[in-house]
């Protein structure tokens, strides 16, 4: 078996690397005159009197510095990255070729439509084939992510409602095995929220809909097959019991590797889907981003989409910003861009074979899931004897009874075996939960080498437990301290952050 | 098999007249303020559940008023013998002799105890039986914070009968009482006083409560959600105890007792630490009466441990629409449905399906309550027979 080591350097961080000042506003001599000239014509207030705060390096300092990090961190590139609910498959490389053209990295977003056609075009593309995968009518791509386009979507429930003179639809309806994103974007776009129970079957619980369903319900945000990896089957029911209260369907399609190619939110009976194109689409996320969250929705609603979307006049693409009830912008310009492109890429090579990647990613799932759901201590939290679709939820409860070993301690043996650890502790309606998603990118190889560092873990667990509880050990960094690593005196997100704790002090 | 079988009469009376249990001097109290013994009845819903499941074993009781009165007046068949203890002729029964009555199942090698009672009995088992031998409490208490404790008296009989037929798994379960010094202070501490060796079945016997309530900071949105956009004027509320349900009170800048029901009408204290027949009364002077609780974590009990104040009768006169039910998210995620055990089936069942629990500012989350009279209606019974779908 392959042994996983990761580098251990002692990098600081780049505004504490080197000391002697070794740049400078180098002027060749033949140029002198001209830059004190300039210098000197130059208006006294926007002189520095100081030196700017940024790191003093070389190039090759630079680079040495990005690459001992990249040597200690981990990704897609490098290993499986198996989260559950983030549909880390690889990003292919000739996406990120053609999206790193200067054609596209060097447009402004000022300049003349005349002059941007083509990748007004990708994007018109993308609205067209974003709205067929997904059974709806129009999308527009201002959404930035994932939770911008459930807020979006949310806002677009409101002021539905609100057009009507429904004052008194103020709940949002979401499952409590949600993605904590659909509660809170309904909360802040004013929303009461409901949230109801999952029966055994691992589907939502029906009978606590039709009980909590009434005049005051304004949507339920639902996805399906839902974040335990099963399908509701019920849906078209559901659907219709939703409409008859006059209240709209929201499908969070944070993830559609489930069901690409195979059936469509819209023929569900969903009115609005938001999509990651960071996730489904193969545009790079966790660190990587940035992400792009196409929201989609019926024809009865296209009014309300935020803007601008793109349209073809039969001559030439231009931006649009008369929908006359749209709930405004989102975002800056047209959204990011860049994702976009390579999304467009993704689909474009697949063409019609899109459908195959919801079959392997469900084909990879059940596999390792039957590997996984028969280890000791290991249970499948709901819907026994069911299939799943995109991932699915084990359970480590019955290992922590007997060998004290968490679903966390598992998860940190794993990066110990060269995984990228599942999501732990999602959804929160299953105890100890690892949600496992392995898409179409990883090979049965692959598979089978995570299902046998599983069993190792499991194992190990039952036999010395504490060798379990001390991982990792052949990480860059050991095991963290939960509560200080999240902490904000610890966590610093600019160097500016970082001096300011220095000086407060501990 | 042989099952032993022992009856703490006077438990549970102090619930109703407002008291935290019925220990010691206590029980005087309760007798003073008019209660009645709860622990007869509860023994008889077991003995006719056990009968209906065909139940094969031999019951060993304690004699009189601890056991054996009960049996010689059912109906039913079950083969039974009983103690020469306590001494025939005792008028009052004390602690003292359930210690013996427990030691003299033990010397006679009983397979299972089953006693009925609260957190005071589980106590006195506990010491006579030290763990030894497994026991299963038949709710009857005022408190019932240890694990030892099935749901209701008939699911006591659903496991009794499955820990017959063997395949029941046995765990040390937490034997938990409230420090009644400190309560006097009304400051609410629990202490584990040992562990029992108790049948342990899902959703039939009820684990120990948790001691963690959820953060603070949850209750308050969950108090400001309830006093800006619930709570109305010219309608009287109760407070049922509990730190979530004190958060109203704080908020309000009103006085609460921690583990009291007391009274609120247009924001202001109208009634503290009341009885049942308190709040009957009280519920009298008043156009519209409103019950605020909040749940037991991990338990789930919504009415029957601890706010036995809010009786069947409180109940049916408050009437469901008027009932709000308070609980931090984490607190409900420790449980998978909650429980009404006020030892009224008819009500109990009427009351069940699913609830609205508000777990956050303008946040609500729903949840199945069950009957813990009748929870095979609506679960899968330790002896393997179907589950039905719950009816909302
Ligand atoms: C099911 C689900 N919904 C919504 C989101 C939010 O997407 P984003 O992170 O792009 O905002 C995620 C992301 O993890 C998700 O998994």
């Amino acid at each position: 078996m392959m042994v996983f080591r990761q580098a251990k350097w002692d990098e600081p961080v780049l505004f504490e690397l080197g000391g002697s000042s070794k740049q400078t506003f180098a002027v060749d001599d033949e140029f002198s005159g001209e830059a004190e000239e300039a210098l000197s014509k130059a208006p006294r207030h926007v002189l520095r009197s100081v030196e700017p705060g940024i790191p003093n390096l070389s190039e090759v300092e630079v680079v040495r510095h990005f690459t001992r990090l990249s040597q200690m961190s981990y990704g897609v590139d490098l290993g499986p990255v198996p989260l559950g609910s983030c549909t880390m498959k690889y990003n292919p490389k000739v996406s990120e070729e053609l999206a790193s053209d200067r054609r596209i990295v060097d447009l402004h977003p000022y300049q003349d439509v005349d002059s941007v056609q083509g990748v007004l075009e990708i994007m018109y593309l993308m609205q067209k084939w974003l709205s067929e995968i997904t059974g709806m009518d129009e999308c527009s791509l201002q959404p930035p992510a994932g939770a911008a386009g459930e807020f979006v979507g949310a806002l677009i429930i409101k002021k539905y409602h609100l057009d009507k003179g429904n004052t008194g639809k103020v709940e949002m309806i979401v499952p409590e095995a949600a993605h904590g994103s659909n509660p809170a974007s309904s909360a802040m776009a004013g929303f009461k929220v409901v949230k109801i129970p999952t029966a055994p079957d691992g589907e939502t619980d029906i009978e606590a809909l039709k009980a909590v369903l009434s005049d005051s319900t304004a949507g339920l945000m639902l996805t399906n097959p839902n974040t335990l990896g099963i399908f509701e089957s019920k849906i078209v029911e559901i659907s219709d019991l939703l409409h008859g209260r006059d209240a709209l369907m929201y499908y969070d399609g944070a993830n559609l590797n489930g069901i690409l190619g195979l059936v469509r939110p819209g023929d569900m009976g969903f009115d609005i889907i938001h999509l990651n194109l960071h996730k489904t689409f193969s545009a790079p996320h966790g660190g990587g981003g940035p992400g792009a969250g196409a929201v989609c929705v019926k024809s009865g609603l296209k009014e309300y989409l935020p803007v601008p979307i793109v349209d073809f006049d039969g001559r030439k693409y231009v931006f649009r910003y008369d929908l006359s009830r749209t709930v405004g912008r989102i975002s800056w310009f047209y959204g990011n861009v860049v994702p976009i492109v390579k999304s467009f890429i993704y689909i474009a090579t697949l063409g019609p074979s899109l459908r195959e990647v919801a079959e392997l990613s469900v084909l990879n799932t059940n596999y390792l899931m039957r590997k996984l759901a028969g280890l000791r201590g290991v249970s499948l939290a709901y819907g026994e004897g069911r299939w799943r679709k995109h991932e699915f939820v084990v359970s480590f409860e019955k290992l922590l009874k007997e060998t004290g070993v968490s679903a966390e301690d598992v998860a940190k043996a794993l990066l110990d075996r060269g995984f990228h650890a599942p999501t732990i502790y999602f959804p929160l309606i299953v105890k100890e939960a690892h949600m496992i998603e392995v898409t179409e990118s990883e090979s049965k190889e692959n598979i089978d080498a995570l299902a046998n560092a599983y069993k190792e873990v499991v194992d190990l667990a039952y036999s010395s437990p504490e060798l379990v509880k001390s991982s990792p050990t052949n990480t860059s960094v050991g095991r963290l301290d939960v509560l200080t690593a999240n902490h904000p005196k610890t966590l610093a997100p600019t160097y500016r952050y970082v001096e300011k704790l220095k000086d407060e002090g501990p | 098999m042989r099952l032993g079988l022992i009856v703490n009469p006077v438990a549970g009376m102090g619930g109703s007249v407002g008291l935290k249990g019925t220990d010691g001097e206590l029980l005087h109290e309760a007798l003073r303020r008019g209660a009645r013994p709860v622990a007869p009845l509860k023994v008889t819903r077991f003995l006719n559940a056990l009968t209906g499941k065909g139940f094969k074993g031999v019951i060993i009781s304690a004699g009189g008023s601890m056991g054996c009165d009960y049996l010689a007046g059912f109906e039913g068949v079950l083969r039974y013998s009983c103690l020469n203890l306590p001494s025939p002729g005792k008028t009052a029964t004390s602690r003292e002799d359930t210690v013996q009555v427990v030691s003299e199942f033990v010397r006679r090698g009983v397979d299972l105890i089953a006693f009925v009672g609260g957190d005071g009995t589980a106590r006195d088992v506990l010491e006579a039986c030290r763990a030894e031998v497994p026991v299963l409490g038949i709710p009857s208490g005022v408190k019932m914070y240890s694990g030892v404790f099935a749901a209701s008296p008939e699911a006591a009989a659903e496991v009794v009968t499955g820990f017959s037929m063997g395949g029941v798994v046995l765990d040390y379960v937490e034997v938990a009482d409230v420090d009644e010094a400190r309560l006097k202070e009304d400051v609410l501490s629990v202490r584990v006083y040992g562990y029992a060796l108790t049948p342990l079945v899902e959703d039939y016997v009820i684990p120990s409560k948790d001691f963690a309530g959820g953060s603070e900071e949850d209750k308050w949105g969950i108090a400001e959600y309830f006093v800006e956009e619930l709570m109305r004027d010219d309608v009287l509320y109760f407070l049922g105890p509990g730190t979530t349900t004190k958060a109203v009170a704080d908020l309000l800048g009103l006085k609460k007792t921690l583990l009291g029901v007391d009274a609120l009408f247009n924001r202001a204290v109208v009634g503290l630490d009341l009885s049942e027949s308190d709040v009957l009364n009280l519920m009298r002077g008043y156009e519209q009466a409103a019950i605020v609780v909040s749940i037991i974590g991990r338990q789930g009990y919504l009415f029957g441990r601890g706010n036995q104040q809010f009786s069947a009768r409180v109940l049916r006169e408050v009437g469901r629409q008027n009932i709000y039910v308070l609980s931090t998210a984490s607190k409900l995620s420790s449980v998978k449905h909650l429980l009404i055990d006020v030892g009224d089936p008819e009500l109990e069942v009427a009351l069940s399906g699913y609830w609205r629990i508000i777990t956050g500012y303008r946040e609500e989350s729903v949840k199945l309550v069950l009957p813990a009279c009748c929870l095979d209606r609506y679960l899968r019974t330790p002896s393997g027979s179907l589950q039905s779908i719950p009816q909302s």
